[in-house]
């Protein structure tokens, strides 16, 4: 068998697992900043609120607003369906995201500072 | 080896085809939910198309892109003799496959490139990491040029299977056995 062929063969396969693995753990310790995530995914006109610890703990340093004030906000810009909202952070600073289909059937997607309420961006999803 | 049968692909080719697969498919269905594991699929996707561009160099015959990169207008005639039913059988890739190796380097060099970009702007994470807050502008481009060439990658693949099962039925052959086994009928002495 010809060696380069071999070395390149052997270069992908482990290149390619060590990368999955590396991958893999990371979703780990993804998992704990989605513990900070709160998701809210279901019909229904008010989204049934998971707080979960982390976010909790940020509510309670009053450094963000409440889901339910954004969400307030985001009914301001369009009336529709919640898919789905959530909290990230993004820079140092939190951004809640909140996605909603609109009485035309259109999905939005909006982005609001978490500590003032601010519309940050708005784009129409497909 | 049976009787008649050439070796053909490499098995650097074959592990990468199939790598490819693997990761392709695991990055599209693993997005911002799952975005460890997505990104460095892309990352691993990165690193065997620059290992691929080495190889269509340095490797072995029918690897190379001297072997299969063909003129637009062989690659066009090709296509409507396949159309016709009466391609040419080649040994190696042959005009539209190799068109289609072409497009598909490219098309997910910008897919790896541009997610990393936006990786880097979005999370301020991974080797683009500088860019990152520098724009929601840029950002909602990457992320389109992004988006666009994951799902043009899509229609890539559904062009490359039918093309693979019109030349398999035209030659009598299958074409996916030999890129799993790397072996190919001789061609017919003419």
């Amino acid at each position: 068998m010809n060696i380069k062929a071999a070395i390149f063969s052997v270069i992908a396969v482990v290149g390619t697992v060590c990368l999955l693995w590396v991958g893999y753990q990371g979703m780990d310790s993804q998992q704990r900043e989605h513990e900070e995530d709160e998701e809210t995914e279901q019909v229904g006109e008010r989204p049934e609120m998971r707080e979960h610890d982390a976010v909790r703990a940020i509510r309670q340093r009053g450094d963000i607003l409440s889901l339910d004030r954004i969400l307030q906000e985001a009914r301001g810009q369009h009336t529709g369906r919640v898919l789905e909202s959530e909290l990230e952070e993004k820079d140092g600073r939190y951004v809640y995201e909140v996605e909603l289909v609109d009485d035309q059937g259109r999905v939005r997607e909006m982005k609001f500072d978490a500590s003032t309420g601010e519309l940050l961006k708005e784009k129409q999803g497909d | 080896m049976e009787q008649g049968e050439v070796r053909v692909w490499d098995p650097f080719v074959r592990i990468f085809h199939w790598l490819l697969v693997l990761l392709f498919t695991l990055a599209y269905f693993t997005g911002e939910d799952w975005l460890s594991l997505h990104v460095y699929a892309g990352y691993a996707v990165f690193g065997l198309i620059l290992m691929r561009v080495l190889w269509g160099v340095v490797g072995t015959p029918h690897a190379r892109f001297s072997d299969f990169v063909y003129r637009p207008s062989r690659v066009i005639s090709f296509v409507k003799d396949t159309l016709a039913l009466r391609a040419r059988r080649y040994l190696g890739h042959n005009p539209a496959g190799g068109a289609m190796i072409l497009l598909m380097l490219v098309s997910l060099l910008l897919v790896s490139v541009s997610g990393v970009a936006v990786y880097g702007i979005e999370k301020g994470a991974g080797p683009l990491a500088m860019l990152g807050g520098s724009g929601e502008f840029l950002e909602d481009a990457l992320e389109e040029v992004h988006e666009f060439f994951a799902n043009f990658m899509v229609l890539l693949v559904v062009v490359h299977i039918a093309g693979v099962i019109a030349e398999s039925l035209i030659h009598r052959e299958n074409l996916v056995k030999a890129m799993l086994n790397g072996r190919k009928r001789a061609l017919d002495e003419e």
